[in-house]
Order: C-alpha cells, then sequence, then structure tokens
C-alpha cells in the first residue's frame, strides 16, 4: 500500500481542563479540511474497529463524511513529554494516522461469511461488537470491492461473494506497489548493515527485488489474517523459509533503515495482539521478584513437581 | 470487630512458626466460625491450610467476616514480645488496615499491646477436593521429623512407598542411600508411638525433601501427624492442633522421571 508522505499539519487537541484525555495527534491536513465542504454536522471520529490482520479491537479515524478512512498508530518511547502551551502533558505519546483502504477492512467479514453465498454489504458489515463497522458503507474505497469480491445479482442489493483468485491477484498488486515505493525510497531491506551512500551494482537487481518484495509482503500482511498471508506468499511465488530469515534480519538490523517509519519497527517486534497499541508491550520491563536464598533454593527443590494448581481448582 | 483471645500464648507462636518457614506473608479469614487461612508457598509446589475454630478460644467474636493480610516475619516479632504463658488477644476493627496483639501476664501485672500493619494481599483460594486416599499413615509426628531430616542429607527427594508391610522411606544421592522401613505397630499400651497404616492399595511417591522437612516445623503442635497418599494426587501432612483445629500441608508430587 503506498503511503503517501503529505506535509503533516500539527492539530493539537488539547484539553487544560481534562488533561488525561488529550492526544497529541499528527494528521494530515485534508482530513481536517474536508469538514468544510462536507454539509453534514459530523466531524473526523475515532471509532474502534476490527482489526483485520488480529480480529481485534483497533482503533481508526473516519473523516467527516465517512467517505475515508484512516488508520491510528502510536508511537511511545519511554520517558517522554509534551509541552502544551504553559502545561506539561506526561503522556508522550504520539499518534499518527495513515489513509487505509477499507477493503482490507471488509476482507476478513467477506472471507468469513461470503465464502459459499452472496451476501448484501449492508448486512455483511453488520457487527454487534463493533457497530462502527457500518460507516464504512460510505467509504468511496468500497467502490473497488469488486477487485477482491463478485457481486452477484441486482446492483441495488449491492450483494457480493468473496473470489480468492481476484483478491490475491488484488493482493499481488499492492505488494507490488509497496515494493516499488520501498525501492524509490531506497529503504534497506536486506541482510546486514550499509551504508545509506551506499550505492549497489544492478548486477544485484534480481535479488534485491525478490527481497523488495518480501518486505513489501510483510507490510501488507500486517492487514491480512495469518492463512491468507500465507496464500499471498505462494502466489508471489516466494518461499517462506526466507521470509522469516527477512523479518528477523529486518527487526536486528532495523536502526539501519532510514527511512522505515517509526511505528512499523514497533509493529514488527511486538506480537500481533493488538497492532495498533504499539507501546504497552515494549515498554513493560517485568522485574522479576527478588528471592531470597530461603526461596531459590526451594524453587530448585520445586522442579520436577508441578504445580499445587494443577491439582486444585480455583475456587 | 473482631477479638479472639487464647490462654497460651504458645500455641499462637508454634502455629506461626509452623507456616512461617513456606509463607511470607497469608491473609487470615475471620469468621464466626474461626480463623482459616490458605496460601501456597512462592514456587507454588505446596499449599498450606490452616484451620483454627472459634470454640477452641478462649473467648472470639467476629461481626463480620474479615481478612487479614499479615506479614509473617513482622508477626513473629511481634510474638517474640510475648512470654509463653501470656494470655493472647487478637484484636481489629472491621474494615481496619491494622491489627492489634495485647498480651497479658498470668497476673494481670503486665499488659502489653502491639499494633501491626495489615497488607492488602490478593490471593486466590483453591479448592480442594475431597479425596478417597489410597493409604493413610498415622505415625508420631517427631519420628517423622527424624526421617525427613536424616534423608536430606542423603538426596534432594524422597521416595515414600506404602504397602501392607509397612511404610518405607528411601532417598538416594551422591554419598550413597537410605532406607528407612517402618511397620505397622498396633502398640495398645502407647499409643502415641505406633504406626498405623490404613491401606486400600499400594502407593509409591516422591517428593521434595526441602518441603517435608519445612512441614516439620509443625511438629511442636501436635505429637502424631498423618500422611495421605494417592496416585497423582499431592500428598496431605496433617497435624491436629489440640483442642483448637489443624494444619494441613498439600505437596504435589515429583514426576517421576522413568514415567515414559
Amino acid at each position: 500500500m503506498p503511503r503517501v508522505k503529505a506535509e503533516p499539519k500539527k492539530c493539537i487537541k488539547s484539553n487544560l481542563q481534562q488533561p488525561p484525555n488529550s492526544w497529541v495527534f499528527v494528521l494530515k491536513g485534508e482530513t481536517l479540511e474536508q469538514s468544510e465542504q462536507y454539509t453534514g454536522t459530523g466531524t473526523p471520529d475515532i471509532v474502534n474497529l476490527r482489526h483485520p490482520n488480529t480480529g481485534e479491537a483497533a482503533v481508526f479515524l473516519f473523516s467527516s463524511a465517512n467517505n475515508s478512512v484512516q488508520e491510528i498508530l502510536s508511537f511511545a518511547e519511554g520517558k517522554r513529554s509534551w509541552f502544551i502551551e504553559e502545561s506539561v502533558k506526561s503522556d508522550g505519546k504520539m499518534h499518527l494516522s495513515t489513509p487505509i483502504d477499507p477493503i482490507f477492512l471488509v476482507l476478513p467479514y467477506l472471507r468469513k461469511h461470503c465464502n459459499s453465498q452472496a451476501i448484501p454489504l449492508d448486512q455483511l458489515l453488520r457487527d454487534d461488537e463493533f457497530p462502527q463497522m457500518e460507516r464504512l458503507l460510505k467509504c468511496s474505497g468500497l467502490k473497488y470491492l469488486t477487485m477482491v469480491a463478485d457481486r452477484k445479482g441486482d446492483e441495488e442489493i449491492n450483494a457480493y461473494k468473496y473470489n480468492e483468485e481476484k483478491t490475491l491477484a488484488w493482493l499481488q498488486k499492492k505488494t507490488e506497489r509497496v515494493a516499488e515505493i520501498l525501492k524509490q525510497k531506497k529503504i534497506h531491506v536486506l541482510n546486514g548493515a550499509a551504508s545509506a551512500t551506499f550505492v549497489e551494482s544492478s548486477r544485484n537487481e534480481n535479488v534485491n527485488n525478490d527481497a523488495y518484495l518480501k518486505h513489501a509482503h510483510g507490510i501488507v500482511s500486517e492487514y491480512l489474517m495469518e492463512d491468507l498471508s500465507d496464500k499471498l506468499l505462494k502466489h508471489l511465488n516466494l518461499s517462506e523459509d526466507t521470509t522469516n530469515t527477512i523479518l528477523k534480519r529486518k527487526s536486528a538490523g532495523s536502526l539501519i533503515q532510514p527511512e522505515a517509519k517509526v511505528p512499523k519497527l514497533d509493529e514488527e517486534r511486538t506480537p500481533p495482539s493488538n497492532v495498533l497499541d504499539l507501546s504497552k508491550p515494549t515498554l513493560k520491563s517485568v522485574k522479576p521478584p527478588i528471592q531470597t536464598s530461603k526461596e531459590k533454593s526451594r524453587s530448585k527443590a520445586a522442579t520436577g513437581s508441578k504445580s499445587i494448581t494443577h491439582f486444585f481448582k480455583k475456587s | 470487630m473482631f477479638e479472639a483471645r487464647l490462654v497460651s500464648s504458645s500455641t499462637l507462636k508454634k502455629v506461626l512458626d509452623a507456616i512461617k518457614d513456606l509463607l511470607n506473608e497469608a491473609s487470615f479469614d475471620c469468621s464466626d466460625t474461626g480463623i482459616q487461612l490458605q496460601a501456597m508457598d512462592s514456587s507454588h509446589v505446596s499449599l498450606v491450610s490452616l484451620s483454627l475454630r472459634s470454640d477452641g478460644f478462649d473467648k472470639y467474636r467476629c461481626d463480620r467476616n474479615l481478612t487479614m493480610g499479615m506479614n509473617l516475619a513482622s508477626m513473629t516479632k511481634i510474638l517474640k514480645c510475648a512470654n509463653n504463658d501470656d494470655i493472647v488477644t487478637i484484636k481489629a476493627q472491621d474494615d481496619a488496615d491494622s491489627v492489634t496483639f495485647v498480651f497479658e501476664s498470668k497476673k494481670q501485672e503486665k499488659i502489653s499491646d502491639y499494633e501491626m500493619k495489615l497488607m492488602n494481599l490478593d490471593q486466590e483460594h483453591l479448592g480442594i477436593p475431597e479425596t478417597d486416599f489410597s493409604c493413610i499413615i498415622h505415625m508420631p509426628s517427631g519420628e517423622f521429623a527424624r526421617i525427613c531430616r536424616d534423608l536430606s542429607q542423603f538426596g534432594e527427594s524422597v521416595i515414600i512407598s506404602c504397602t501392607k508391610e509397612g511404610v518405607r522411606f528411601s532417598s538416594s544421592g551422591d554419598i550413597g542411600s537410605a532406607n528407612i522401613k517402618l511397620a505397622q505397630t498396633n502398640n495398645i499400651d502407647k499409643e502415641e508411638e505406633s504406626v498405623s497404616i490404613d491401606l486400600q492399595e499400594p502407593v509409591t511417591l516422591t517428593f521434595a525433601c526441602q518441603y517435608l522437612n519445612s512441614f516439620t516445623k509443625a511438629t511442636p503442635l501436635s505429637s502424631r501427624v498423618s500422611l495421605s497418599m494417592s496416585a497423582n494426587v499431592p500428598l496431605v501432612v496433617e497435624y491436629d492442633i489440640p483442642d483448637l483445629g489443624h494444619i494441613r500441608y498439600y505437596l504435589a508430587p515429583k514426576i517421576e522421571e522413568d514415567e515414559n
């Protein structure tokens, strides 16, 4: 998915009476400006939707007219606070939003419910857990839903049936475009460190193409269920084991990726439990409780025994 | 308001000695039926369950159920301040954050009180199922303590094997091996010293010596101990506290290494 770089406009929602409720949010200016053309009452809205990779709740931003959706990434490093006017906000998190193709959000629903039957889109997107899912209906991006599904029946009914072949072709295009952008920006995806000014000879280009494609597949996979990601990998004719090593290398060599977005790096390291809440797992440093020598020897004596909780149920 | 009075502080000292080796802190659950304590050691292999009945106390009053989380090291320090024949009273308000220990000397000429801060311990209670044990061994508690102490010199674990001939404790390690066999003795004259085995089927289980040694800290509480065993369930070591209640230790067996 191409990430369009635009001049970010800093928008600080600060509420001095209730500092804990404020966020530091960097978002593209046009997201806010749209509200001027729009005659309705809505403002950009932050809602919970089902994340296409994890299936769990994640935070997304709808534009005022619901016609575009952005994902919100939060970036936090341990010791940081913000100065906002004359006050200090102790939560040093920074939130960024980037547009996301709504088809990614719809895809899990399609795959789950529309494998054998066509379902009208408005029924498909009814999710009791995430009622806001219905707002996706107005997203302009959904007119391309035929890229991943076949429309059945009357156009008015707007019913779709999932088509895996089409989906994989669509994902392939997405992946190739991401790879292209990576290449354009000269993002280092190979193993080992390299100087940012290092010019590679053209001989390596073929090898590099594969590496870029693999890296791009990794980025796209963050928005796909695991099985679909594997299928995409096969579709792209990339072998799985090398991908794993690349991923490993990626995280090991993450510091030398000069232009990679910082939240992305975090995402790679954290397990995909909740992709958007990046700060928590990295900040947690579990301090082992201090053990006395007696406790140590006792825990040594305890080796080879099952825990007593194994025998007695918690009441 | 909670108030519990014991004629002799030595009982409370012994109870504390019996649990403080395994536990650093524990919550005492007080209700109108008495005081209960249930806690696991830090390695979660053993469980201590203490029960003191309200009728065993000289005076007992508990208006509302109350859980008192106590640091056992601090409690030991306080009880060291009491003479063995002092009368001890434990007092706490209904939603108190501290508990008071009052020690009165026999002739009432000296009364001291000590207040201790309570802790917030979030301990889970485990439901202990009723088990029909394959064998139950009743033996003198001193004898059991001696066996555990002797065998712990040889190895880290003790194999307890109970057959209808008797019970055998064995251990082996770098210096060699040790076996202690006790036969059933039904000595009516000296019931205190008898070994009795109530056997349904033979059992052999392995346990960590160090835990058994910690359990034997309860030896001063009672002259008798009972060991209940069944295959693949925790061992129960029970000491009766005369006229007051009991203390039970549960210990998970070691997983047999040669078990495939």
